[in-house]
């Protein structure tokens, strides 16, 4: 089934919610449950599958839950994020940008997440506005065993983003490259609606380059069952994720599926950013 | 997006989003993440539990609108 009428199933089966979801998992497809893009004729899956998760909200969403011990988000200078951030209960985010602050955007805190470990005051370190109590929006819940079958009891924010993930690794995959990526590589979507590739392996970018490459407006799924390592070197050449052929970072996904709780994304460069090239850059990681 | 493990950048970048749900989300020694939202409020209002029911509930709309489509 090519990738053009998987979406059109797709949309077929939203007529009917129950059935929808059924065929949710049965067929391994994505649903639609967002606004902000999903008018357009190509690739609306990232935005809707998002939904309340997706970045048009977010630029870091933490994802919370009382079983896991999480979350340490910590945000130490002189780096910077444009956006706002979420971090559902129970986590925790230390800000300690030396060039604070270090978010511009809002913070939004669920109802047992804390800001401990930042440097005082914190409100210097948040250029917007920090809500507290926002399990009401943020949600609840635990990625504990959800790669491995379990249901999720998630709500809200959290919910959304445990289903897309759920979604994006279950679409048929156009392409599959078996064992890892270690060498410059450029994977280009064939001209469907949405692109799918599923690595079996791990991304190992050691000063090498991953390229995506679509036309505008294509959805670029990259699902990574392993682990991604970039490495800049001490001059940042390499070890980037980058984007060609007009595709554009909020039509693409990298969604790692492995089931370790370690750290599954690291990225390490040089002793100072070159601000010339970004370095170890990824398109919604 | 990695919900189950950790993210660790020293430093890194990422145009976009990160979504994390393992032991940490490590952003040190210069790193960013430039988010489409550009800082703006894209989410609701804390205080206002309605909005974001009002919000699902404008997406359930959308997503009627887009089974009308599918069907067509």
């Amino acid at each position: 089934m090519s990738t053009a009428r998987v979406f059109a199933v797709l949309n077929l089966r939203q007529s009917i919610f129950a059935m929808m979801r059924s065929r949710h998992f049965v067929m391994a497809l994505p649903g639609i449950v967002f606004c902000a893009l999903a008018s357009s004729a190509l690739g609306d899956t990232v935005s809707a599958d998002l939904g309340a998760a997706g970045p048009s909200n977010w630029a870091i969403l933490s994802l919370g839950g009382t079983n896991l011990n999480l979350t340490g988000d910590t945000l130490n200078g002189p780096g910077q994020t444009t956006g706002n951030v979420g971090v559902a209960s129970d986590g925790s985010i230390a800000l300690n940008s030396s060039t604070p602050p270090a978010i511009i955007g809002s913070l939004y805190l669920g109802n047992g997440s804390n800001t401990g470990g930042s440097a005082s005051p914190v409100s210097a370190q948040v250029s917007g506005t920090i809500y507290t109590n926002q399990d009401s929006y943020l949600g609840t819940g635990s990625s504990t065993g959800f790669w491995t079958g379990g249901t999720t009891s998630a709500t809200g924010v959290v919910a959304d983003a445990l289903n897309a993930a759920k979604d994006f690794a279950d679409l048929t995959a156009d392409q599959t490259i078996t064992g890892d990526i270690t060498g410059t590589t450029t994977l280009t979507a064939n001209g469907s609606a949405t692109y799918v590739v599923d690595v079996t392996g791990n991304i190992n970018l050691n000063q090498t380059n991953l390229i995506l490459s679509g036309t505008a407006g294509t959805d670029f799924i990259l699902n990574v069952a392993g682990d991604i390592t970039l490495n800049g070197g001490n001059n940042f050449s390499g070890g980037d994720i980058k984007l060609a052929g007009g595709l554009t970072a909020d039509h693409v996904v990298i969604n790692v599926t492995s089931t370790s709780n370690g750290d599954n994304v690291t990225a390490a460069g040089g002793s100072s950013k070159d601000p010339n090239n970004s370095g170890n850059t990824l398109p919604n990681a | 997006m990695d919900v189950a493990g950790g993210i660790h950048f020293s430093p890194g970048a990422v145009d976009g989003e990160i979504i994390g749900g393992g032991n940490e989300i490590n952003l040190v020694s210069g790193s960013q993440v430039n988010g489409d939202n550009g800082g703006g409020t894209g989410v609701p209002l804390p205080s206002t539990a309605l909005a974001g029911m009002v919000l699902l509930g404008g997406c359930a709309l959308v997503r009627t609108v887009h089974l009308a489509r599918g069907k067509a």
